[in-house]
């Protein structure tokens, strides 16, 4: 693979007909190389908070609650550990895929000269042509600088074809990065285009007509509360050196506008939180948007990046459930206060625990609740199982999903 | 009597976690974007960067709250602690 940038020369565009793609094939291919390995180091950080969590043994509302916030903080970076993976992934499918155009344009410029030097070796042997083409004063098949050899004119062709396929190939690579980067981000980027407003603007500077369309201009302008442009516009339908100066000051100045950012718009969850957050009257200090992790990252963080870390609510040794058993079968009564922790258990009783801690909760209203998602997931779980029916977007049995998402909620006394 | 969990450990955890954020906040996400051939391309990866580099921000800021958190506990703990202990409680 060719690594390089490539400057298509207008020469050559001209002669093949199509705008050669550019780009650095090895920068994007060395940003989906950092981008991994900032996923890496995510991952580390991530799995390090992670072998915090069982903070949740501990006892009072503040253990509860850093427990809580830190599965949802550990879940969150293993999201974005996940998208900036996903991003090297289609930056680094970019980045072949441009090679693999820069390669093809190499090759179309190699035939390209091909085709050169065998036509100049046939202008050679035709001495009228090229004594002609030498002076200047030829108005013959060649004057133009179309090739005229046979086997030239084929090389030509190839070349072009080449050329097309590569603008075809780095065009469908751009379009699939900026579709996956953008479904990643959910931030799309709008530039100025060369939008219909110019164009009504230079027309605006047409004697009589024009003076019209700027009335009509200030008009829509100013119902839609663009004062200051209803006014430029309205300065332009003036006859006379005012109006002409607004005109082509007002047209200068959406041409150099145009390929400027214009607007960003965010679609991502944040952007949707703090706009949604900035609409709310609010008396006195605002707070920050606090996003929680979703179910969906919560399910990817537990799978990627707790599993692997193997038990990590393996609390025998320290289970209050087992150690009351123990004591009633040896001395028939349970001493509260030999216990070594008031509210450790083993995974077991844990999840007993919890699954009855649920049921309660369940029946409580859900507003302000943390991890809402996951509560709310567990109510559409159980309720499917009290209806008998199955998830329909997995095979997974249900009493397993259950069993498996209980397990994400946190101690909460 | 043993105690499996001492306050000063939660200390420890609260450090640990202030740390998790510093890692967090050193990490050096990439902010520069490749010439890619293509405007829309290059500005999808520049907001790509950008939010990434947001969250990252709001991640470790989400951190530091949780070491409050956690030193909160560990007061709570100590507390268990000394009543556990027998002593008196503060």
């Amino acid at each position: 693979m060719t690594v390089g940038t490539v400057v298509g020369s207008p020469v050559d565009e001209s002669v093949l007909d199509v705008a050669l793609p550019r780009g650095e094939p090895a920068q994007a291919l060395r940003l989906a190389g950092e981008l991994s390995d900032t996923a890496d180091r995510l991952l580390a950080v991530a799995q390090g908070a992670a072998r915090l969590l069982p903070v949740a043994g501990w006892s009072g509302i503040a253990a509860a609650a850093a427990d809580r916030r830190l599965l949802e903080v550990a879940a969150a970076v293993g999201a974005e550990r996940s998208r900036l993976q996903h991003a090297a992934e289609a930056l680094r499918g970019f980045g072949h895929a441009l090679g693999t155009a820069v390669d093809r344009v190499a090759e179309a410029r190699a035939l390209l000269a091909t085709a050169r030097r065998v036509q100049d070796e046939a202008d050679a042997r035709d001495r009228a042509l090229s004594v002609g083409l030498a002076s200047g004063q030829w108005a013959g098949p060649r004057a133009d600088g179309r090739f005229t050899d046979p086997d030239a004119v084929l090389l030509l062709a190839r070349a072009r074809d080449l050329a097309r396929a590569a603008r075809a190939v780095a065009d469908r690579a751009a379009a699939r990065l900026v579709e996956a980067l953008t479904a990643l981000s959910g931030r799309r980027v709008l530039r100025d285009g060369g939008s219909w407003r110019p164009l009504l603007d230079v027309a605006g500077l047409v004697p009589g007509y024009g003076d019209a369309l700027d009335l009509g201009s200030a008009a829509v302008y100013g119902a839609r509360g663009d004062w200051w442009d209803a006014a430029v516009s309205g300065a332009a339908a003036v006859p006379g050196p005012i109006g002409w100066l607004a005109g082509a000051t007002r047209a200068g100045r959406a041409v150099d506008h145009v390929g400027e950012v214009a607007r960003v718009v965010d679609d991502s969850p944040r952007g949707r939180a703090v706009t949604a957050f900035a609409s709310v009257p609010t008396i006195g200090r605002r707070k920050h948007v606090r996003l929680l992790a979703d179910d969906a990252a919560v399910d990817r963080f537990w799978w990627d990046v707790l599993a692997p870390l193997g038990a990590l609510v393996a609390r025998d040794e320290t289970c209050q459930a087992h150690d009351h058993e123990r004591r009633e079968r040896r001395a028939g009564a349970h001493d509260h206060e030999e216990l070594t922790r008031p509210d450790v258990y083993c995974g077991d009783c844990e999840h007993r625990r919890r699954r009855q801690r649920r049921s309660r909760q369940n029946r409580e209203p859900l507003a302000g609740q943390p991890l809402l998602g996951i509560r709310v997931r567990l109510r559409q779980l159980d309720h499917r199982r009290m209806q008998g029916r199955r998830p329909p977007e997995d095979g997974r049995d249900d009493e397993e999903e259950v069993d498996r998402v209980a397990d994400l909620v946190p101690a909460v006394e | 009597m043993h105690l499996e969990v001492t306050s000063h450990a939660l200390v420890g955890t609260g450090d640990a976690v202030r740390r998790a954020a510093g890692r967090l906040d050193a990490l050096g996400l990439p902010a520069w974007a490749p010439d890619c051939g293509d405007l829309a391309a290059e500005d999808a990866v520049r907001a790509l960067l950008d939010v990434s580099a947001e969250s990252l921000a709001d991640l470790a800021r989400e951190l530091r709250s949780v070491a409050v958190l956690v030193d909160v506990a560990a007061a709570d703990f100590a507390r268990a602690e000394a009543r556990l202990s027998g002593g008196t409680s503060t």
